[in-house]
């Protein structure tokens, strides 16, 4: 079987056991029109559940079972929803999973109120942990969830004050450690780090998962916003060089304002101190011109593959000794499936 | 030849720099969580820890769910020793309080009183003292009746009930009258108490009939 038809597989079967499991904490009742059927908006459109399937995975490959992960998985699952809800407004996003946002669908308060809503009920599922894994180990979870959520909000504060005082004096170490807060916590560092925690029942060393999670996160996160700039629409279901009509501080802006000579800054600059609605179509294709001219995305590819290379070799120490299982070879086969996508 | 070489060169500086720089902002991140960031001398995974894994995590539920049964074993057993020690009254603590009386009637309940002491005791007698209302009226402590007059509690802990009357004479004021109750030889067996003397209804509405009649 093809890796990437393995990997697919694998996250269709997670995506149904996962769908089924957050459908029971959706709350059914009123008020429905402006709260609980927002709350269900995303998490009913189809996204490949990477997160929630990396943490099940490495709870089993360490040992575990699905019911021991699943909670846990559910929460970090409707936590990613209420994320995007609120992501979405911040960045003025108008598409997510290829329909509209839903601050497009149903305005602002409402949207905002929904992604708290989200947030609250991806609660429950922690209050859920003490049934299944007793009240010593979902303290310990909880602490790594605590810590998930605390670092999220510091990596999106970082990016989101970059963009409000158009910070233009960035390096790719400023980059990365903001990537590391806003996507790798959440989307890859916690869900191995929980998934590794339950599974070895606490024995396992979460320095190593922490360090192939970052790496396979950060080099999954550059690869993202590279198919913003040359992806398809139809398979990236966001919309298509959205990331600068937001003014998003990219590996790839933050290499061209290193080698934009004194005028293209000067520009850069006032483009970049500009309001998204008063950011032209012919603005955006001039910036992407002068991204292709300057090699900046040859340099955010090149800069991602070493990155890639480095999780390769994360992944082998943080997974050293465990015995081969089909959860081990998901994993390991998710690391081309994330970062050799469309480009 | 040369541009190529170049190129190929440039691409590698690249990717080592992606490298280095990932590295550095992860083994910062891992210290501030306080853990080792170099690589562990154990392997990740050891097959005979794994294989006492699941036997840990049911010890972890099992213990989990017998303190959770024992807690609430003692939730129940606390729930019932205060209901018992409050007899037909009502205790709080070291609040113990009287169902209501009319003037001229007796106030009648219960009282469990625990030998708090560490040996057994015996011939211990209740005695009440007098009970104040807001405005300085009184209940004498010879109102106080406890049945039997005398009790013995033979095993440290155990707790025997006596029946508790406050005779309220006729004319005793309407109000919230308050003293405490003390147990001869327990000098930390005593409560506080609490009776409301209630005015009988109808009262107000028979004096300003008679009033009108006259």
């Amino acid at each position: 079987m093809a890796a990437t038809s393995f990997v697919e597989d694998a996250l269709r079967t997670h995506r149904d056991q996962i769908g089924n499991v957050l459908t029971r904490y959706l709350p059914d009742r009123e008020p429905r029109r402006w709260l609980y059927d927002l709350v269900a908006t995303y998490p009913s459109r189809v996204g490949k559940g990477i997160r929630s399937s990396l943490c099940v995975a490495t709870c089993r490959a360490f040992g575990g079972t699905t019911e021991e992960a699943m909670p846990s998985a559910a929460a970090i699952e409707l936590l990613h929803n209420a994320f995007l809800v609120h992501d979405d407004i911040e960045d003025g996003s108008l598409s997510r999973r290829g329909l509209p946002t839903l601050h497009r669908q149903h305005g602002v308060p409402l949207a905002v109120n929904a992604g708290d809503g989200l947030a609250v009920v991806g609660l429950s599922p922690l209050r859920d942990n003490v049934r299944v894994l007793g009240s010593v180990m979902s303290e310990r979870v909880f602490d790594e969830f605590q810590m998930l959520l605390h670092r999220t909000i510091e990596g999106q504060a970082i990016e989101l004050g970059w963009r409000s005082e158009n910070v233009l004096e960035l390096s790719p170490v400023d980059y990365l450690d903001m990537v590391l807060l806003k996507t790798c916590s959440y989307s890859t560092i916690f869900p191995l780090r929980i998934g590794a925690l339950i599974g070895s029942w606490g024995k396992a060393d979460l320095g190593p998962l922490t360090r192939f999670g970052f790496y396979l996160g950060a080099a999954f996160q550059i690869r993202d916003d590279l198919l913003n700039l040359e992806g398809r629409a139809e398979r990236y279901g966001k919309e298509i060089l959205g990331d600068l009509y937001e003014g998003k501080r990219t590996l790839m802006l933050i290499h061209l304002l290193s080698v934009a000579d004194e005028q293209e800054r000067a520009w850069l600059d006032s483009f970049l101190s500009a309001a998204r609605g008063n950011r032209s179509a012919e603005q955006v294709q001039a910036m992407l011109t002068m991204m292709r001219s300057h090699g900046s995305i040859e340099f955010a590819r090149e800069f991602s593959k070493g990155v890639a290379s480095a999780a390769r070799e994360a992944f082998d120490v943080a997974f050293d000794g465990l015995p081969p299982s089909e959860d081990l070879r998901f994993i390991r086969e998710l690391i081309p499936y994330m970062l050799d996508r469309d480009l | 030849m040369g541009e190529d070489a170049d190129r190929i060169q440039g691409v590698e500086w690249i990717r080592d720099l992606g490298s280095r720089a990932a590295s550095e902002v992860v083994d910062r991140f891992i210290c501030l969580l306080g853990e080792d960031p170099r690589p562990p001398s154990q392997p990740a995974g050891d097959e005979r820890s794994t294989a006492f894994r699941q036997l840990r995590a049911d010890l972890a539920r099992a213990v989990d769910a017998n303190l959770d049964l024992v807690r609430r074993a003692f939730d129940l057993y606390a729930g019932a020793v205060d209901r018992f020690l409050g007899g037909d009254g009502e205790t709080d603590g070291r609040h113990f309080k009287m169902p209501a009386v009319l003037p001229g009637h007796r106030a009648s309940s219960t009282l469990w009183i625990h030998n708090t002491a560490a040996a057994a005791a015996s011939a211990l007698t209740l005695h009440g003292s007098d009970l104040v209302n807001h405005n300085q009226n009184v209940i004498a402590a010879e109102a106080w009746r406890f049945e039997p007059s005398e009790i013995d509690i033979a095993p440290p802990g155990a707790s025997v009930p006596v029946a508790v009357n406050l005779d309220v004479g006729g004319e005793t004021a309407p109000g919230i009258y308050r003293g405490h109750v003390f147990v001869t030889n327990l000098p930390g067996e005593y409560l506080s108490v609490e009776i409301e003397v209630v005015q009988p209804v109808g009262v107000n509405q028979e004096q300003r009939w008679r009033q009108r009649a006259s």
